[in-house]
């Protein structure tokens, strides 16, 4: 599990520096740069598969699919600040008395993304930063439930390309790899004192730019 | 039990004795004391048809529902025994009938007592002069039961009474005539149950003397037997008559004996009555022809106290040979006793205890009188009389008095659903000012909410004192009762980070609640720890009318707990839970 995390980790920077060099930042037009947006704001629709198999296991979902918000904030030469915000949840019963049992992860995520070039309407991008995990386990009943809650620190990295629909509207396309790792003081009844809260992101966003 | 006595101017019989018809005229009581406010409230009725005449020897007596029977000797060729009947609720008399519709024997009756029981009937007893003999019978709602011969023929001398006790045992006292010619005779009581046909059972409660006669009886408060009668003692003259009491207890056994009148010789007591008022105190009252007046006593059995001789000053005079006869009656605490003056008038004296003196004397008879009885009812003292002179008809007097404070009173006792009570629901007669405890007894899953009628409050058991009818109802609540069958397991559950243990608590629905058609809005599960002896009862969830099972989580492997789920019902009676 962790070798094919470090490879798509691996595999993401390699695209990035592909990126960077392939498409040079001296290629573009200092009149592009001065006419480059300031804000995109907007929000998206993803499959986010959690990379914890005990936790998908426990609650039978491979992957599910969440909305979420992002906006970024052009800083500096085809640079931005970006940030988003998700929610993740899922529910299943209790194995034994069939209590609702409800997971929650909100994972918010804040990172740079750079754009060395734009090719017609598409402006690839790639990007990396940090992400900050609350998580919490509900059950129906049993609310007082200890360590069935906590944060966690990790970091992403993305690929994709916005494209430009019209001059105030661009759509994008976005993959993101995230290694968030919660450690617990206990075990959870499958034995593992980790907890991977991070995963795979694939969606789409609509953007407004201004 | 009022108690009538009652007897016969058996004038004639005397005046033949001592050869002698002469009735004297003068000298009677001048009426009403002077100074008396009020003039008494007296009524008279002609009781007798009139067809015939030549009636005499009435009685009569009221029982405790109002009504009153009237007897009196017809007139020839049979002589037998007319009666009429009062219907207080018809407020009417029947028309005047014979007593026995198909008499054996009953020609030439001499002497009737009548007295009512508890459920109404009317007991009446009589002498039958054609074969001396004493019969008796009862009149209720079917009519006239079929007359029993006491004892033998032949035997019986002038005089009979009657009394009925508490339980309706009907005790009839008279003079048997043991040896002739009529010098030995003894004093004899009779007695029947409520249930018995016969009288079967007999005392001779003068076999210790040497003759005894023209006794009275009386029923006390206490159901004891008082006897007042004449006894006769050293036959050949002079004689020896004196008055003497005899007192038997509940069970007939002879108490005491007492002499009331001089025994001095040639002293002459003729017709002793008696009476006894509800505290029990015995007057007794007769002739006394060396004294030419009636004499009572007044005797205290609580303190075994008796009066000095009371005289009635009625103007009696025995010299020569006068008509003479007195009647006591008891009505309460009161006592009233009727003389027939020397002009053969009626009047009626009340006892002043307090002077010892017999004042305000009545008149009751407007005319000169042949016999007569007298009775103490509710609210009236009654003297049925017989005139003397052709037509001789008999007449009911009657003197309004204060209404008798009744021995007994109903207490109705009921109870509403939910429990009972001791006594059981009904309707129960009790002494007059003695207290009942009544005790509620309530079902399962119910107390007693209040009294209610003629009480209140939630003591049990609750005293009530019997001075007046009373009607008690104890009133019920049903007690919301908690949940049954609650039953717990413990298991052991996952979730994605914990295993924990919970306890599944399941319980039923109260069938008692069920049966009350109780409606539940809420049910409280309640939970502490089995072993600690000092845990508390903690809410631990509030629940729907229809959940019958709740998981309480995360209990910890170890901890033990009980539960117990308290109701609550749509008027907000809240059931305990432990």
């Amino acid at each position: 599990m962790k070798k094919t995390i470090l490879l798509s980790y691996a595999g993401a920077a390699l695209f990035v520096l592909g990126s960077v060099l392939a498409f040079p930042p001296a290629a573009l037009a200092q009149d592009e740069e001065v006419s480059q947006p300031k804000f995109r704001v907007g929000f998206y629709w993803e499959g986010f598969k959690i990379a914890d198999k005990n936790l998908t296991n426990f609650f039978g979902n491979f992957q599910k699919n969440l909305p979420g918000i992002e906006a970024s904030y052009h800083i500096a030469y085809n640079i931005d600040v970006w940030t988003t915000f998700r929610v993740f949840t899922d529910e299943t019963l209790t194995p034994i008395d069939q209590h609702v049992d409800k997971f929650r992860s909100t994972m918010t995520s804040l990172g740079a993304i750079y754009r060395p070039v734009r090719l017609s309407v598409f402006e690839p991008f790639v990007g990396a930063g940090a992400e900050l995990y609350f998580y919490k386990e509900t059950i129906e009943g049993a609310e007082d439930l200890s360590g069935t809650s906590g944060s966690a620190l990790g970091v992403h990295f993305q690929v994709g390309s916005y494209i430009d629909i019209t001059t105030f509207l661009s759509a994008k396309l976005y993959a993101r790899l995230n290694s968030v790792n919660a450690t617990l003081a206990e075990a959870t009844p499958d034995g593992s004192t980790t907890l991977k809260l991070g995963g795979s992101e694939f969606g789409l966003a609509l953007l407004a730019r201004f | 039990m009022r108690r009538t006595l009652r007897t016969l101017a058996y004038s004639v019989v005397l005046a033949a004795a001592a050869g002698m018809a002469l009735f004297a005229s003068s000298g009677s009581p001048t009426g009403r004391a002077s100074g008396q406010e009020a003039a008494p409230v007296l009524e008279t009725i002609k009781l007798s048809g009139n067809q015939y005449g030549n009636y005499c020897n009435p009685g009569v007596a009221e029982n405790l529902n109002g009504d009153r029977l009237a007897i009196f000797r017809g007139p020839g060729p049979d002589f037998s025994y007319r009666y009429k009947y009062y219907s207080k609720k018809k407020d009417s008399w029947t028309t005047e009938a014979a007593v026995i519709p198909n008499p054996p024997s009953m020609e030439g009756y001499f002497r009737a007592d009548i007295e009512a029981d508890s459920t109404g009937r009317f007991h009446c007893v009589w002498e039958e002069t054609h074969d001396a003999a004493v019969y008796a019978s009862y009149l209720d709602g079917s009519g006239w039961t079929q007359p029993i011969r006491v004892f033998g023929a032949g035997t019986h001398e002038y005089g009979v009474s009657i009394g009925v006790r508490s339980n309706d045992q009907v005790v009839i006292n008279d003079t048997r005539v043991l040896a002739f010619p009529y010098l030995t005779k003894d004093i004899f009581v009779w007695l029947k149950g409520k249930t018995e046909n016969q009288f079967n059972t007999s005392y001779n409660v003068t076999a210790d003397e040497a003759s005894s006669a023209q006794s009275t009886v009386a029923i006390a408060p206490n159901d004891h037997i008082w006897i007042a009668y004449k006894h006769e003692d050293d036959p050949g003259p002079p004689e020896i008559l004196v008055t003497r009491l005899i007192h038997l207890d509940e069970n007939n056994r002879v108490v005491e004996k007492r002499i009331v009148s001089t025994d001095d010789k040639g002293t002459w007591c003729f017709w002793p009555s008696i009476a006894v008022n509800n505290e029990g105190k015995v007057m007794s009252a007769w002739a006394q022809s060396t004294a030419t007046d009636y004499y009572s006593r007044l005797y205290d059995p609580a303190t075994g106290k008796m009066s000095d001789y009371i005289r009635v000053n009625s103007g009696l005079s025995m010299q020569p040979w006068n008509t003479f006869f007195s009647m006591l009656v008891a009505h309460g605490k009161d006592f009233y006793l009727a003389v027939l003056s020397p002009a053969r008038l009626v009047f009626l004296y009340k006892f002043d205890e307090t002077k010892s003196e017999w004042t305000d004397p009545v008149q009751m008879s407007n005319l000169s009188c042949e016999s007569f009885d007298l009775y103490s009812g509710y609210d009236k003292i009654m003297v049925a009389w017989a005139a003397f002179s052709e037509p001789q008809d008999v007449y009911l007097t009657t003197l309004a008095v204060e209404p008798l404070l009744p021995k007994q009173y109903a207490l109705t006792v009921q109870s509403g659903s939910g429990g009972t009570t001791n006594p059981a629901p009904g309707t129960y007669n009790y002494d007059r000012d003695s207290n009942v405890n009544i005790t509620a007894f309530p079902d399962t899953a119910f107390r007693l909410k209040n009294w209610s009628g003629d009480a209140s409050g939630t003591t049990n058991p609750l005293a009530v004192k019997i001075d007046k009818d009373k009607t008690v109802k104890a009133n019920f609540e049903y007690i919301l009762q908690p949940a049954v069958g609650v039953a717990t397991q413990k298991k052991l559950e996952r979730s994605f980070f914990r295993g924990y243990y919970m306890n599944v608590v399941t319980w039923q629905e109260n069938p008692l609640n069920v049966a009350q058609n109780v409606t539940i809005v809420e049910q409280r599960l309640y939970r502490k720890t089995r072993a600690a002896d000092n845990s508390q009862w903690a809410l631990l969830a509030s629940l729907g009318p229809s959940t019958m099972t709740y998981t309480d989580m995360n209990v910890g492997k170890d901890s033990d707990y009980v539960y117990s789920v308290g109701l609550v019902d749509d008027k907000g009676n809240v059931s305990s839970y432990y």
